[in-house]
């Protein structure tokens, strides 16, 4: 009794002590950007072009990274969302679906640079696209649609059994009882999934150096919306530098007079993002959760 | 409470029936009108869950507008045999039915019929609560919706006659948008998810221990409830509390476990003759709380 109370205690104080531990890692990283940027960060910097001689600034690439974001997920969402249906409740237990899943595992071990290689192969080189942001975003699939599938496929697989036999016993039908029974309390799951990933594709940078481009882009012309054209900012065959790659890019290449507090100043910009990506799925999901559940 | 010991052949809230009060109990208003056309037959019915037999041999029928009743230890069949008449043993992986399943004299199983029909018909209240995590009108209205209801006012309508109906109606009329069907107490759960079959408009009823997780005055109001609605429908209810199957069935089908471990069904009869005068020994050890 004493000595299990003993072990008890230990393990609190080691859990304890090793939770203090990420945590102030994390919080370490957090201010040492913070304090490196205070001196030269104004608001200036999120809209302004990027400069060789002056501190200038990351709008072009702060919109690439969102221009990246929505397209990757409007790629993956639909996708990832209804195959984590199908898996959750459609594939039964076969070769295909261990196949799936096995690809899946597969999929997410795989380190980026090697998925950005892939993508270059396929995305720039074989269609003869050149770096674009559809490439880039392609990429980003390849290994966020396996992710999205897997999250989207536990969330429904987590709502009680219980839910989808009242449904059918009211004598709904298979696909009514996923739409109107399953989906609404799986919905929190989903979007947390969705939001996670959309977290990843805005810190990537390893799969998109090869896939999106490297160049910095400067003076965006919003009014042009040419598609097509591969100077319009909302064409999706163009280059799209961003964040993360644009962090890469200036401390690699070491160029131009303020390449330290840029890097700095885009790293804090970077890492608060992703943070408030994940502390907004959190919240969004609870949120979800309490609007399902009716109160 | 949900064991039979204890429970007296004939319940404390029934006079002892002399055989001449069961002579004068009129078959129509008992639910054992003879002529009563047969709602649900089963014949020579067994399911095997793998390579296990659960229940062997049961052939049964239950007649329009009455209330029959499924009693017998636990493990026997019973929750098993009631899933059959609505197919959800269908959604049981490796469960298979054999035998014949009629719902009016038509075969529940035919290829031909799909069991999204079958359920239309067939309602099904379990025996764990479990309304929908949305507010106490989407629960409701959860069934006509699937079946095509769209136009608000008649939707409004069914709500309000099935919560009436299943005795909620008063305890929630005040925040039916607003407050979850999970908000709600383990009673007044059950009686809406009662009240979520009632607005499906079924023509039978199966229950599977609607009352174990409730406390009295909550099961006493279900009992009542039960006896009215014998009137529309045609009910089956599994019940480990004797008293309950007493009051409030027509007709008792006693299982129990078999040699083989498979469930049968031993003995159906009137009810009040399941209770005082049963053939089966087995049957008269069972309601006298004499079973193991
Ligand atoms: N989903 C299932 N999978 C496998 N076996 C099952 C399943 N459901 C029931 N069984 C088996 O079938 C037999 C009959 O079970 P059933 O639930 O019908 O009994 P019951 O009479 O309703 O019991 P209780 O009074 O405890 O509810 C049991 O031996 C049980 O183990
Ligand atoms: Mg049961």
């Amino acid at each position: 009794m004493r000595r299990s109370l003993a072990a008890d205690r230990l393990a609190t104080a080691v859990l304890w002590a090793v939770a203090v531990f990420v945590i102030l890692v994390l919080v370490a990283i957090i201010a040492y950007f913070v304090i490196e940027s205070i001196p030269t960060f104004s608001l200036a910097f999120l809209v302004a072009d990027p400069s060789l001689t002056d501190i200038g600034g990351i709008g072009p690439v702060l919109w690439n990274s969102a221009y990246m974001l929505v397209l990757t997920m409007l790629l993956t969402v639909p996708l990832g969302v209804l195959g984590g249906i199908y898996m959750a409740e459609y594939a039964g237990e076969g070769w295909l679906t261990n196949a799936i899943r096995f690809s899946q595992e597969l999929i997410s071990s795989v380190p980026s640079i090697v998925v950005g290689l892939f993508g270059f192969a396929l995305f720039v080189a074989a269609t003869g696209w050149g770096f674009t942001a559809l490439g880039g975003a392609l990429t980003l699939m390849v290994f966020n649609l396996p992710l999205l599938l897997r999250l989207s496929e536990q969330a429904i697989r987590t709502v009680p059994a219980d839910e989808r036999a009242a449904s059918l016993a009211l004598g709904a039908t298979k696909w009514q009882t996923i739409r109107h029974a399953v989906l609404p309390v799986a919905i929190p799951g989903v979007v947390t999934g969705i939001v996670l990933t959309a977290g990843r594709v805005f810190g990537e940078a390893a799969a998109l150096l090869f896939t999106a481009g490297l160049s910095t882009p400067t003076r965006y012309d919003f009014s042009n919306l040419n598609p097509l054209d591969p100077q319009s900012p909302w064409s999706p065959f163009r280059n799209a530098t961003t964040l993360s790659v644009f962090i890469w890019k200036s401390n690699s290449e070491g160029l131009g007079n303020y390449v330290h507090e840029v890097a700095n100043m885009s790293s804090m910009v970077l890492i608060v993002m992703v943070l408030a990506f994940n502390l907004g799925s959190r919240w969004l999901g609870g949120a979800l959760q309490r609007r399902v559940s009716g109160l | 409470m949900n064991t039979p010991q204890g429970a007296s052949p004939v319940t404390a809230t029934r006079p002892t029936p002399t055989p001449l009060a069961i002579a004068s109990l009129q078959p129509e208003l008992t639910g054992l009108n003879p002529d009563a056309p047969v709602k649900l037959r089963a014949q020579d019915v067994s399911v095997r869950y793998g390579d296990r037999m659960a229940v062997r041999d049961v052939t049964l029928d239950v007649r329009e507008h009455s209330v029959m009743a499924f009693i017998g230890p636990s493990g026997c069949g019973k929750s098993t045999v009631l899933r059959c008449f609505d197919r959800m043993n269908d959604l049981i992986p490796g469960a298979a039915v054999e035998g014949r399943i009629e719902l009016d004299g038509e075969d529940v199983y035919a290829p031909s019929v799909l069991p999204v029909e079958v359920r239309r018909k067939v309602g099904l209240v379990f025996q764990r609560p479990n309304p929908f995590p949305m507010s106490i009108y989407e629960n409701v209205a959860f069934g006509p919706r699937r079946h095509g209801e769209q136009d608000k006012a008649r939707l409004d309508d069914v709500v309000e006659r099935a919560l009436r109906q299943a005795a909620l109606w008063d305890e929630v009329k005040d925040d039916l948008r607003k407050k979850s069907g999970l908000s709600l107490s383990g009673g007044q759960q059950q009686r809406l998810c009662i009240a979520r079959t009632l607005a499906t408009d079924p023509e039978v009823i199966l229950m599977d221990e609607p009352c174990s997780a409730l406390d009295p005055i909550a099961t006493l109001k279900i009992e009542e409830l039960i006896a009215q609605l014998k009137a529309d429908y045609t009910i089956v209810i599994v019940t480990h509390n004797m008293q309950q199957a007493a009051r409030v069935s027509d007709r008792t089908a006693f299982f129990t476990l078999g040699e083989d471990r498979a469930g049968y069904l031993v003995e159906l009869d009137e009810t009040l003759r399941i209770f005082t005068n049963p053939a089966n020994q087995l049957t008269e050890d069972y309601v006298s709380g004499r079973f193991g």
